[in-house]
């Protein structure tokens, strides 16, 4: 009989099985400010440490994905005294839904913040109705 | 162990949220080699100008304002985690610091202080006669 053993898929594609991935921390949910304005959706995200290089804003049947690794600094022969911040990767997802323009989306980041920009289309603008 | 770290108490964190009006609290590391020590802090969405860095007796005290992102008129806010408010955080420092040297940078959402150590505060080879 086979056995089963759940693995998990790196970014690389090299497959480790899960026990050997049960020392290594989870990821974490960075934290978001979505908001909605006249012809576009903003998402704001927390990536502390995060290169711009190391950020990953992947769009897949209308789901916004955002992948940022952070490494922590190890050179100079450094002792680590104290450890509060979880040097790992953010990760989190967004449900677009109808109404965006999804090419039309663009990312940029400055101080530790992802911001991306997602253009509604036409059909989606708010359109206020006199009341007569 | 030349580090001494006020790390926040569970029951803190419990009275620390956002209508507590009280100064977030960064999360830090502090590394140490045989030259210097190194403070790193959580600070995203923070600019230079709005935070300040003090060392006063044996403290090391960072502080500022994390300043509400630019918004358009009238925002539909659909999801609101962050929150715009004052930060702080202080730190004793065990060993003597060589005081001018002291430097902090801001990179990537990340604050970073180096403290050198003052002579006297550095590892010497004693020589067995």
């Amino acid at each position: 009989m086979e056995q089963s053993h759940a693995v998990i898929v790196h970014r690389q594609g090299t497959q480790v099985p899960a026990q050997r991935m049960k020392s290594l921390p989870v990821a974490v949910t960075p934290m978001a400010d979505i908001y909605e304005a006249e012809n576009e959706y903003v998402v704001r995200l927390d990536l502390p440490g995060a290169m711009r290089e190391s950020i990953r804003v992947e769009l897949r049947q209308g789901n916004l994905s955002v992948i940022a690794d952070v490494a922590a600094l190890t050179a100079h022969s450094y002792v680590v005294r104290h450890r509060e911040i979880v040097w790992n990767r953010f990760v989190r997802s967004f449900n677009l839904g109808r109404g965006v323009r999804e090419a039309g989306i663009t990312a940029s980041v400055a101080n530790g913040v992802l911001t991306v920009r997602i253009p509604k289309t036409d059909d989606a603008l708010i359109r206020e109705i006199p009341i007569r | 162990m030349f580090i001494r770290v006020a790390v926040p108490s569970p029951l803190g964190d419990l009275i620390d949220t956002p209508l507590a009006g009280s100064p977030v609290i960064p999360a830090v590391d502090v590394l140490e080699n045989e030259q210097e020590t190194v403070v790193i802090a959580e600070t995203p969405g923070v600019s230079k100008e709005d935070i300040s860095v003090t060392f006063e007796g044996d403290v090391l005290t960072f502080s500022g304002e994390r300043k509400a992102a630019q918004v358009p008129d009238n925002p539909r806010m659909l999801m609101q985690e962050h929150h715009d408010r004052s930060f702080s955080r202080s730190l004793r420092i065990l060993h003597d610091v060589e005081r001018s040297t002291i430097s902090a940078s801001l990179e990537n959402g990340l604050l970073r202080i180096v403290l050198p150590k003052a002579e006297a505060a550095k590892p010497r080879v004693i020589e067995v006669r």
